[in-house]
């Protein structure tokens, strides 16, 4: 199989990540972020990926800042329950109390958006009493009509006016241990990565890079080519068993 | 068998819980010394190293795992748990860390190597003898034991080889994270505290 420029090693090194997006108590799939179906309960998929040896679980509720709900901490004491690898928790996550509670909960790492482009302090105040390896910000960006990147809140819905990498430096300078980049244009799609978004992004960030949305099959990693992502974030082509986890890990 | 958690009263040691769980080990919590006659001491790492000894020597949690490790009692420290093991960090210059062990802790400098930092991520450990197994890492800093002969195996990120398994009397710190290495992680904790490790 042509490999085009990635080498062995950098494929074996790339952090493989399934991705949860959640409508309590449901995992879900939509496209774009929106038309959302139901798959079933998050813990029993989330324990089959465990099982069958993905390195993380990416968890991301996606109506919490929408409706301006809690995270559910029961949901998510479930999920950790059902696996035995690390567990980043996305979706309102509004302030170190909370971060505290989800922490206590079950996850590993927290995932920030919404109140980090509100707040951007709040990044440093859950990197400062959890270490910039348990606070993440996750970034929801959207192609604009006059071919900008623009960061998106809420589940995909509100704009922000803030430019994808101007906003990225931003959270990395306030203590962010890691970015996890998810494109609205390609969420669901299984079509392939937004490279070209990615492509601006890969080189200046200088923490871990994990990029979402998009993955179908295995032959989509190939195109990162020589790009500095260091973790790949898959959903649907999971859920709907399009590729499994060994063939992502070979 | 009973293994008692350090508390920092922080949080996110929930995995460290579900380890035991899984593993059918009773627990319990430990925000501050006990009389209680457990078969090991688990450190986890929460926070940052100050603010973790602040929180250790708080609670009076310091002088309890120094007496504890001077009488022969199992201690698994995990992360900032290895860390806090010894006496100083580039994390915050200047504060003690439980100096049990002699050593330093140093930090990662992603100019010098191939590696972002923080380092996130599997990685191949090496106990010698035809035996690698991966684990998971989440970390800035790595330790520096005055004792080399303590470090039982290691890893190699971005062409760096560190101390991932610190052995020393009755001490058994890792760089690593079981509690997040699937069955591996798991039957590493068991092998230690079943006396086999």
């Amino acid at each position: 199989m042509a490999t085009a420029g990635l080498s062995l090693e950098s494929i074996m090194s790339i952090r493989k990540i399934a991705r949860l997006d959640i409508k309590r108590p449901y995992l879900i799939k939509g496209y774009h972020m929106e038309g959302l179906k139901k798959l079933g309960a998050p813990e029993t998929f989330a324990g089959e990926y465990s099982r069958n040896g993905i390195d993380e679980v990416f968890y991301v509720d996606h109506v919490a800042s929408l409706y301006g709900m809690k995270p559910d901490l029961h949901l998510i004491h479930k999920v950790c329950g059902a696996i035995k690898v690390p567990l980043i928790v996305a979706g309102g996550i509004d302030s170190l109390e909370c971060a505290h509670e989800v922490f206590t909960a079950g996850a590993d790492v927290v995932a920030i958006n919404t109140h980090a482009i509100h707040r951007p302090a709040l990044i440093r105040e859950i990197s400062n009493e959890y270490g910039s390896q348990s606070t993440t910000v996750h970034i929801d960006a959207k192609l604009q009509k006059n071919g900008w990147w623009e960061c998106y809140t809420h589940g995909g819905r509100e704009h922000t006016g803030r430019e994808v990498k101007d906003w990225m430096l931003e959270a990395i300078s306030h203590g962010a241990g890691q970015i996890i980049l998810s494109s609205v244009d390609k969420d669901g799609l299984m079509s392939g990565l937004d490279f070209e978004l990615i492509e601006i992004l890969h080189s200046s960030c200088s923490v871990p890079f994990v990029v979402s949305s998009g993955i179908g099959e295995r032959k989509h990693l190939n195109a990162l080519g020589n790009m500095a992502v260091d973790g790949i974030a898959v959903g649907a082509a999971l859920h709907y068993k399009k590729i499994n986890i060994i063939e992502l890990s070979r | 068998m009973k293994i008692g958690i350090v508390d920092y009263g922080a949080g996110n040691i929930s995995s460290v819980k579900r380890m035991l769980r899984n593993l059918a080990i009773d627990q319990v919590m430990l925000p501050k010394p006990t009389k209680e006659k457990l078969d090991g001491i688990i450190l986890p790492g929460v926070g940052s190293f100050g603010w973790a000894m602040n929180k250790l020597s708080t609670s009076g949690m310091d002088e309890f795992l120094k007496s504890e490790f001077e009488s022969g009692r199992k201690i698994f420290g995990i992360c900032l748990g290895l860390q806090l093991f010894y006496e100083h960090s580039q994390e915050e210059e200047g504060k003690y860390g439980l100096g049990i062990l002699k050593g330093t802790v140093k930090k990662l400098e992603s100019k010098e190597l191939k590696l972002k930092v923080p380092n996130i991520g599997f990685g191949s450990v090496d106990f010698g003898i035809n035996s690698k197994t991966n684990f998971y890492y989440a970390h800035s800093f790595y330790v520096c034991p005055e004792d080399t002969s303590s470090v039982v195996a290691s890893t190699v990120f971005g062409g760096k080889a560190f101390p991932a398994v610190i052995k020393s009397g009755s001490f058994m710190g890792v760089q690593f994270h079981p509690e997040l290495s699937g069955d591996t992680g798991e039957k590493l904790f068991k092998d230690f505290i079943e006396g086999r490790a």
